[in-house]
């Protein structure tokens, strides 16, 4: 019988979340952070068949437990050695992003960034003009390639506000679904685009017809007034909303045998 | 060592001279080459270009005035909570003036470095128009990228310039006296930038026979014609990680993106910790304590 979790932080809620969109058998490509543990649940829970794989070059990775020294074995960055033991393949960058990433081996692609838009752009480049930015950010990395040639993507945003979640990125690094529909095509894409977004308030994905942003479902407490309130378009909400079911108590236990550490999940 | 490729971190590092190219290997907080960060910065090597995907290194360099250039594929603090990642010495910089950039992605930067090791003068990256970094101009304004039609399909293709480099830094765990690297764990951007590069120098953990490499000659990931110093400097990539030899040290990261964060506080650091050291043996000795060494030893079975 699966329990509902009573004791959950906001962070566990998206990770639950993010690991629930991943499908059994599939080639998960993730980052650091709340991707990585997400794709580790999954493959925990629901999806034991996934292959993890990271930027710097690694093909199924396992992450097993450092049982004599009790090491955290969670990754805090892509090129952490933990993720090799265990692992099937390496290769190097040019492999994973220039040849898995366009031979459309990536199932699956986490993204995120500092701004969204309702058609799903990233920006992590800079923020303000193009002439005088405000801001400079760390740039693409992989995310650029991931967005382009990912079979689809799953993006993590928190917070949900205003500031991140805007009309238009101010650099669109990462293509989503550009200015709408037909416009990934004409920018040379010929497959995938996002079609999700786990934020802190609750589940969005993309309208099939008008590739637009709505609001799938909300967390436990979260009314989709609050969400459109925290969002800088006119966000459409589905005509069937749902709630986002809760964390199962063995999901929650999961995450919390996985990031030790506290590293991306708070309690 | 009766090889001439064998020398001393001062000497190889005078290959880095004002104004070159450089590649400073160590994609995320892995073998990045740190002995070699902190001789440059010691040589006081100014004007150099850069590019990549990388951290520790681009802070530092960048934050001492070493870089004025940067073909940007990444270039952050992974894993450190603030600023959504970002250098503060990059901002910093940039906001100053002293610092050009050209924003890529982690792919254009691997194209554009194996694309000068094959001897194109450029590379191809269909699909690259769906970012705004192909519009998106810096310092190299019309010459970033360029759009063509191929001329076997006529689809609109983006093509990016090559880059050869003047200096390839790395790190390797082993390399022999001809300068046949072997590396483990992630090799980031290491053998496009051995093939890319007219000067390539290995720093290691230790130095082997040729005979040992003749035993192992599947670990070789950077064969010697492309090496021109070899340089034996073991902890060569403290704090960040070293397969099978040393795991990163997360505090001493986070403590030198926390004094990075501000101008002042990283001259000082600079000041205690590059100028202030004569040897990357007394920077050892400085902050790597026994009992830290202990902590960050490689386990023999999971290699961290």
């Amino acid at each position: 019988m699966t329990k509902y979790s009573m004791d959950y932080s906001l962070t566990e809620m998206m990770c639950v979340a993010a690991a629930r969109e991943v499908k059994d058998g599939e080639r998960v490509f993730a980052g650091a952070g709340l991707p990585l543990l997400a794709s580790i649940v999954a493959k925990r829970t629901h999806a034991s068949n996934i292959q993890i794989c990271l930027e710097s070059g690694i093909v199924g990775a396992e992450f097993p437990d450092d049982e004599i020294r009790g090491k955290s074995p969670l990754p805090r960055f892509v090129a952490d050695p933990r993720i090799f033991p265990g692992a099937v393949y390496q290769c190097e960058l040019l492999e994973i992003n220039g040849i898995f990433l366009t031979q459309r081996k990536m199932d699956v692609g986490f993204l995120g960034g500092a701004q969204v838009d309702k058609y799903g752009n990233l920006n992590s480049t800079i923020i303000g003009s193009w002439d005088k930015p405000k801001v400079w950010l760390p740039g693409s990395g992989g995310a650029a390639e991931i967005a382009m040639f990912a079979n689809r993507v799953l993006i993590i945003m928190a917070p949900h506000d205003k500031r991140r979640f805007c009309e238009k990125v101010d650099c669109i690094t990462s293509p989503g679904y550009l200015e709408g529909p037909g416009s990934r095509e004409a920018h040379g894409l010929k497959w995938g685009g996002p079609e999700a977004v786990v934020s802190t308030l609750g589940i969005l994905r993309f309208d099939p017809d008008t590739k637009e942003m709505y609001l799938a479902a909300t967390y436990k407490g979260v009314t989709a007034e609050q969400v459109k309130e925290n969002t800088s378009w006119d966000l459409k909400i589905s005509s069937n909303l749902q709630e986002v079911e809760p964390p199962y108590e063995e999901e929650v236990r999961i995450i919390r045998e996985i990031d030790k550490e506290g590293l991306f999940t708070s309690r | 060592m009766n090889s001439k490729k064998v020398t001393d971190l001062k000497s190889a590092i005078s290959e880095v001279k004002d104004g070159m190219t450089v590649f400073v290997d160590g994609f995320g907080y892995n073998r990045t080459p740190m002995a070699c960060v902190h001789e440059i910065i010691k040589q006081q090597v100014q004007g150099l270009c850069t590019l990549g995907s990388i951290e520790i290194q681009a802070d530092m360099l960048i934050g001492a005035d070493c870089v004025s250039m940067l073909d940007n594929g990444w270039t952050g603090a992974e894993g450190w909570p603030h600023g959504s990642f970002s250098s503060y010495p990059m901002r910093r910089k940039i906001e100053e003036g002293k610092l050009k950039v050209e924003y890529y992605s982690n792919l254009a930067i691997a194209w554009r470095l194996i694309g000068a090791a094959y001897g194109w003068s450029f590379v191809p990256f269909p699909g690259f128009q769906s970012s705004d970094h192909f519009r998106l101009r810096g310092y190299h304004g019309e010459n970033k990228v360029k759009m063509i039609k191929c001329p076997f399909t006529g689809e609109d293709v983006p093509v990016l310039p090559t880059f050869s480099l003047d200096v390839a830094i790395i790190h390797a765990q082993k390399a022999d006296v001809d300068g046949n690297a072997m590396i483990t764990g992630p090799l980031g951007y290491a053998r496009s930038s051995a093939f890319a590069a007219k000067t390539t120098i290995i720093t290691c953990e230790e130095i082997v026979p040729v005979e040992y490499t003749r035993q192992h000659m599947h670990e070789v990931v950077i064969p010697g014609a492309f090496v021109k110093h070899v340089v034996e400097v073991p902890f060569g990539a403290y704090p960040t990680a070293c397969q099978g030899y040393y795991d990163y040290d997360w505090d001493w990261i986070k403590y030198y993106f926390e004094q990075s964060k501000e101008e002042t506080t990283f001259r000082a650091y600079l000041d205690e910790y590059v100028f202030g050291c004569n040897t990357w043996e007394d920077f050892l000795n400085k902050v790597l304590t026994q009992e830290k060494r202990n902590e960050i030893k490689a386990s023999s079975v999971l290699l961290y």
